[in-house]
């Protein structure tokens, strides 16, 4: 239920809230717009992701069982040890769309090379192609990591637009249409309360 | 007494030892059992129930491998005249354990941290004195010419950071100890057989190195020297495909085998069976000291047999831990 606001009803209280209450309309339309642009664009993205996951999971199982390749033919420690100082620099550079007032990043994956950089005695050959096929799967991966996190931030602002729509409809609105209705109900009965005052005393001039 | 009566008692103890390997029918069974503790029940069975009750965990079956072969190391020490027959195998694990204190120091050095988790004991020098000599900086009292080596690969880290160098050159340093000891041996089949294995293991890295797009002078570095083929010829094969390395290395002993690899196939299945190939082709090239009673090569056949079994009890344990595929399991076991 709607609830009047503490304010003093007079006429100037009466014109702010009047200017709020428009303010708050046009808010209302721009974020329920913002919305249902945001949830339309969020399912997009989400099918994209859903779609994107499935593939790398798939790709990264191939990438799980070739390492499992290699790791089932030499000693744990070996295969540790093989992988202990690993050289290979890899960047990965950020920069931030704004969509719809929600920044979402957008990472650029330089190409990567694969550099040997472990001892050949005491490694299994089939490293080589595990660790091939994850360097191989590192952009998607990273691509992933991108629409995912676009995703959430996509979730977060829509759970904040949709509380101020609901703010603003629910609440705002129409407590300042009541208390609008109230003021105005006040100051009518102000109005006529003068107006039946001045109608005794305009009498009792008169009687006199 | 001459060599060849000392190692009468050795050979006789090992035909002994040699009804403990596992058959085909225990590792069929443990490929075909339903998950990990089934297989691991079935290896409970065999020769191995002492290694499975010391450990207690499942997932701990590598440890459990690993007390097995250094158990079978241990007990083999016990009765060859020659130990430093032995260390033709272990030195491997020697290496290994090098480089991880190597490469702990590197890591300390830009942040990280030692990771002497990673050592293993089944080398032949003692874990500790190698941990002390290492930490300590006592260079000097360094076995297997690490003396001069473990200097020189700190101060080429230390210039260009090369990791690769680094192992490329306790790699070369691996593969020239096993062939002076084999030398020192005076044991000609020995000899033969650690010339096979670096030719064989030159012709692995070969096919490494040309998938990583080497050229043939970087690729000569990693060769490593004293094979029975000379490595200026080997690295010529880089630039050429692989299925031309038949005709090439028809003349070697591996010619046969590297013929009925299929060239086409991928590298990742190229290099499985490559290695497998290999591993089996070791054991082959001692076969035929099966036939003699006091043949010191007996007993480098037998630990080249255990420790291929225990890689192909590793590959099904970890098969069955994840789920893997069977008939490739079945490809890829060794000597069976």
């Amino acid at each position: 239920m709607a609830k009047i606001l503490n304010v003093n009803p007079n006429r100037m209280e009466l014109s702010k809230l009047k200017k709020s209450l428009i303010v708050a309309k046009r808010g209302h339309k721009l974020l329920k717009d913002k919305q249902d642009a945001l949830v339309k664009e969020f399912l997009i993205r989400a099918r994209v992701v859903y779609q994107l996951r499935q593939e790398i999971e798939e790709e990264l199982a191939l990438c799980y069982a070739g390492f499992l390749l290699a790791r089932a033919q030499t000693l744990p420690q070996m295969l540790e040890q093989t992988l202990m100082c690993a050289s290979g620099d890899m960047r990965v550079e950020v920069v931030f769309a704004n969509i719809m007032s929600v920044r979402v990043p957008r990472f650029t994956f330089p190409e990567q090379h694969v550099e040997l950089n472990y001892g050949l005695g005491t490694s299994p050959g089939s490293l080589d192609v595990a660790l091939e096929q994850f360097l191989t799967l590192m952009p998607k991966l990273v691509e992933l990591a991108a629409e995912e996190k676009a995703v959430k931030s996509m979730a977060l602002e829509i759970e904040k637009t949709r509380r101020r729509v609901n703010a603003l409809e629910h609440v705002m609105i129409p407590n300042s249409i009541e208390t609008v209705r109230s003021i105005s109900m006040k100051l009518d009965e102000a109005e006529r309360s003068t107006l039946s005052r001045l109608m005794v005393i305009k009498d009792i001039v008169r009687a006199h | 007494m001459s060599q060849q009566d000392a190692y009468g008692y050795a050979v006789a103890r090992i035909r002994a030892m040699e009804n403990r390997f596992l058959d085909a029918s225990v590792l069929q069974r443990m490929i075909d059992a339903e998950d990990l503790a089934t297989a691991l029940k079935i290896l409970g069975e065999t020769s191995y129930s002492s290694a499975l009750t010391s450990h207690v965990s499942d997932q701990d079956f590598d440890k459990m491998l690993e007390f097995e072969l250094q158990a079978i190391y241990k007990e083999v020490e016990s009765f060859i005249p020659n130990k430093k027959l032995l260390d033709l195998l272990r030195y491997q694990y020697d290496f290994h354990n090098v480089k991880v204190l190597i490469k702990s120091v590197f890591n300390v050095a830009t942040g990280g941290e030692k990771r002497w988790d990673f050592l293993t004991s089944l080398g032949s020098y003692p874990v500790d004195t190698l941990i002390n000599d290492i930490e300590l900086e006592e260079y000097k009292f360094l076995p297997f010419g690490l003396n001069n080596l473990i200097p020189e690969c700190i101060s080429i880290w230390e210039q260009s950071r090369d990791v690769l160098e680094v192992e490329r050159l306790l790699d070369n340093r691996m593969y020239a100890l096993m062939k002076e000891i084999a030398f020192d041996l005076d044991i000609p089949e020995a000899l033969n057989w650690i010339r096979t294995r670096i030719d064989g293991e030159n012709i692995r890295s070969l096919l490494r190195l040309k998938r990583f797009n080497f050229d043939a002078t970087r690729a000569l570095s990693f060769m490593h020297c004293g094979g029975k083929i000379d490595t200026g010829m080997l690295v010529s094969l880089i630039v050429e495909p692989f299925e031309s390395w038949k005709r090439s290395l028809e003349f070697t002993e591996f010619g046969k085998g590297i013929s009925s690899i299929d060239g086409t196939v991928s590298f990742s299945e190229m290099i499985l069976l490559l290695e497998k190939f290999l591993d089996d082709f070791y054991l082959d090239k001692l076969a035929s000291s099966r036939f003699s009673s006091n043949a010191p090569e007996n007993i480098l056949a037998y630990l080249w047999h255990k420790e291929m079994e225990v890689k192909n009890v590793r590959m099904i344990l970890v098969a069955k831990t994840s789920g893997g595929d069977k008939e490739q399991l079945r490809r890829l076991l060794r000597n069976v």
